[in-house]
């Protein structure tokens, strides 16, 4: 939830912008685009209590609308403006006390001093919050301390900032800060409202909001049992200790020293939450790797050629090692048949021994073909008979018609099948008969058998079978295998990084040495495979064939080609828009970090995140990452020893890790209480003067940079 | 072209008869193909069978044999061509079968 404390809805001096005047109606609806959850009415010098009324009943439901002004102080000759917020309940008694006090005065020029203010606003529950440092007009130092020193209860004076980053500085400078938008125009109101400053305590009322001011440590803890937590007894180390720990559904940040234990309990904490069969590991930025992270070198890689529609050809290549020619029948055999005279009477009266064989191959496949087509057009009338969906489509008659012409197409196909069977069958045994025939005549007379064939068929089907084949198998060695593309992450002004993966097979020109193969058959048996079968191709048809595959089996290696996925080659590596880019250390560990937070899981285990990060990274992207994540309820337990990740992120849990001489502690808090307590002893430290020990190198060091960082004015 | 009848180009067929050696002259578009029928010699039969094949991807032939004589090797070669028809018939079938014919581009 966001909260607004400076917001103008009316254009009240001369100087105002007209864009400040909004109606009740678009009020409501900017707001509730908006994650803004309390907003302080301020206008200069005004407070209209008929438009506060109406505004709280119109978005009162999505937003506590609290009651307040801006009002022009002067002492002395100095000028700034203060805001004054009041509790919502005594809204009408605020409108009366500043028609009192404004009275006749024209709003453009009336201005208030400071004890004045305060001794006509006593008896208010209010809260100040002065225009401060770049902030114009700005109250001085000494105005505001007049003003701390005045009212009932100091904490109840806030100093405004400009935007977060003067707000960040004033409040690790220990000055108690916040901003607003002060909106100009409220056409950008919904923008603005993302720059404003987030509760991490969620606030139910004004009241509620002072005693987090005050600090209430009884308010704070019972805002902080709101958060879902557990609690863990962890023995993480080789002695006995036990560390006894509650985690929220938050930010837990695990702080201290260096060898304080922090990795073995953040260790221990994943084991517990596995052994309760919550899956959870810690990230260690230092051992993690972005090559291995995305298997860069393809160690697990899992590829099937076939899952990207390419054949693997497994027939086809087995095919090829057991190539043999086929004989064609010798000239000699015609001319010794013709040559002698048959002298048996009986023998030259049998007319078989003139019928010549025919071919058995050519009638089988086409009775094959006519089987094959009669099973499909069946499987196809089981389709219409049972797919309810064609049931529920068709009407009775159109059904009838389809069975109807269906069962003659099937009545045809089988009366062709069975032509088909008994020539198949006639075409046997005739060529058995002239074969038994012919070699009996040939037995009895000594004479020779008539050959039946030139063998031109025979040879030529084992060409075709071949040269099909070897088709096939080019056809798939041809075929692009489109890129593998996942996204890494953004490198911001450097564009988007992806994992690309680059599957090729193999085709004979390939000799890349960044690609590897993808099986366990090596890259020279692969290239090598596939120039001798595109040899073997270019020589089907010629005398010279099987030398080519005589050539092709001897290849060393060549047994482990099996399929055409032992010809595939792949290589992976990062790239930004398709251009090899290889990241830097940094690079890669922002990455890392960035996925590992983008991950949907339920507990973020994180060690060191920080490392080989910029801080500009971290604050810009890892801070508000791990914000979102908290607020989503999922549980981030941060072993860290930055201050932006510890202090920013505003933990519900910061657990601190110390060891004096002999002993080891921890301490539990949080900076809304602003303390640390140890579990054992009860002692109780400043969150804020050990986080800036531990985090910042210290008061003086952090104090030097503030004063340095100070006297650039945003 | 009506569809479905299948044009078949009648190529010649002739026997030179040498003293040493008499041979089957198979004359396809712009070569001979010679068998050799005094001897055997199964390379050569393969080659001319493979230049068969090459010219069958382009165009569906039989040969026709022209002899005047009627010696043993008319006999010969008539069986020989006899069969040698069919089975250009039932392979010319099967190369369209697997698409391994070649398509004549339409001239415009």
């Amino acid at each position: 939830m966001k909260i607004d404390i400076h917001a103008h809805t009316k254009k009240t001096k001369t100087g105002d912008a007209a864009t400040r005047n909004i109606d009740k109606e678009s009020f409501s609806n900017i707001i509730r685009e908006t994650d803004v959850k309390i907003l302080a009415i301020t206008n200069h010098n005004h407070f209209d209590l008929s438009q506060y009324n109406d505004f709280v009943d119109i978005a009162g439901d999505y937003c506590d609308i609290w009651p307040g002004v801006e009002l022009d102080i002067k002492e002395e000759e100095r000028k700034g403006h203060l805001i004054v917020i009041v509790n919502p309940k005594e809204s009408d008694k605020f409108d009366k006390k500043l028609k009192e006090i404004i009275g006749t005065n024209a709003i453009e020029d009336y201005s208030i001093n400071i004890d004045s203010l305060v001794h006509e606003l006593s008896l208010f529950d209010a809260i100040y919050i002065p225009h401060y440092y770049v902030k114009k007009p700005a109250l001085s130092d000494e105005d505001i301390d007049k003003l701390t020193n005045l009212v009932s209860n100091r904490n109840r004076v806030i100093k405004e900032a400009t935007n977060s980053i003067s707000a960040g500085i004033y409040i690790s400078h220990g000055h108690k800060s916040i901003y607003g938008t002060d909106i100009h125009d409220w056409n950008e109101y919904i923008c603005e409202a993302e720059k404003l400053p987030e509760l991490r305590l969620p606030v139910e009322s004004f009241e509620h909001f002072c005693l987090l001011l005050d600090k209430d440590e009884p308010t704070i803890n019972t805002l902080l049992d709101h958060k879902k937590q557990e609690e863990f007894v962890l023995k993480p180390f080789k002695n006995d200790d036990s560390v006894n720990l509650s985690i929220y559904s938050d930010i837990n940040i695990l702080f201290g020293s260096k060898g304080t234990g922090k990795s073995d309990i953040l260790k221990a904490i994943a084991k517990q939450y596995n052994e309760k069969g919550m899956s959870a590991r810690v990230y260690h930025s230092s051992e993690e790797n972005l090559e291995d992270r995305f298997d860069i070198k393809g160690n697990n890689l899992v590829f099937e050629v076939t899952d990207t529609g390419v054949d693997n050809c497994i027939d086809e290549i087995s095919c090829l090692n057991k190539l043999k020619d086929v004989d064609v029948t010798n000239l000699s055999r015609y001319v010794n048949y013709y040559s002698t005279q048959v002298t048996n009477r009986k023998a030259r009266a049998l007319m078989v021994n003139k019928i010549t064989s025919e071919d058995t191959i050519s009638v089988k496949n086409k009775f094959i073909e006519s089987d094959k087509t009669l099973d499909q057009i069946i499987n196809f009338m089981d389709y219409v008979t049972e797919s309810n969906l064609l049931l529920s489509i068709l009407d009775d008659d159109l059904r009838d018609e389809l069975n109807d012409v269906l069962s003659k197409v099937i009545k045809v196909v089988e009366d062709e099948k069975e032509k088909l069977y008994i020539n198949s069958v006639t075409v046997k045994l005739l060529n058995q008969l002239i074969k038994v025939f012919g070699d009996e005549i040939a037995k009895k007379t000594g004479s020779p058998v008539k050959p039946s064939s030139t063998g031109f068929r025979d040879y030529t089907r084992n060409r075709i079978r071949i040269e099909c084949n070897i088709k096939k198998i080019i056809s798939s060695i041809e075929t692009d295998i489109p890129k593998l593309s996942e996204a890494v992450g953004n490198l911001g002004d450097k564009g988007k990084l992806d994992c690309l993966t680059e599957f090729i097979i193999q085709d004979g020109t390939i000799s890349d040495g960044a690609l590897s193969p993808i099986t366990k058959v090596k890259k020279t048996p692969q290239k090598e495979f596939v120039i001798a079968t595109k040899s073997v191709f270019s020589m089907i048809y010629t005398n010279k064939l099987f030398e080519a595959i005589t050539e092709l089996n001897s290849i060393n290696g060549i047994e482990a080609i099996v399929s055409i996925n032992d010809l595939v080659l792949f290589k992976k590596y990062f790239a930004i828009n398709g251009e090899f880019y290889k990241p830097s250390n940094g690079e890669s560990s922002m990455l890392l970090l960035h996925n590992e937070l983008l991950e949907e899981k339920d507990i973020y285990l994180l060690d060191e995140p920080e490392k080989s990060l910029g801080n500009d990274y971290i604050n810009d992207i890892i801070v508000p990452m791990l914000k979102l994540r908290a607020k989503m309820g999922k549980k981030l337990i941060i072993a860290t020893h930055d201050a932006n990740i510890a202090v920013r992120t505003l933990p519900y849990n910061s657990i601190y890790r110390m060891h004096d001489k002999d002993h080891y502690h921890t301490f539990i808090g949080n900076p809304f209480t602003n303390y640390l307590t140890c579990n054992e002893s009860g002692k109780k430290l400043d969150w804020k003067e050990i986080s800036m020990k531990t985090l910042e190198g210290g008061k003086e060091a952090f104090g030097e940079r503030g004063k340095i960082y100070g006297d650039f004015k945003s | 072209m009506v569809k479905g009848v299948k044009f078949m180009e009648i190529l010649k067929a002739n026997i030179v008869r040498n003293a040493e050696t008499t041979k089957l002259l198979l004359s396809i578009r712009d070569k001979n193909l010679e068998i050799v029928l005094t001897s055997d010699n199964p390379i050569v039969v393969k080659q001319a069978f493979n230049e068969l094949i090459m010219e069958l991807k382009k165009y569906e032939f039989n040969f026709v044999l022209e002899d005047d004589r009627e010696d043993l090797y008319t006999l010969v070669c008539q069986e020989y061509i006899n069969q040698l028809n069919n089975e250009l018939t039932t392979i010319r079938d099967e190369l369209v079968e697997h698409g391994l014919v070649e398509t004549k581009v339409a001239e415009a």
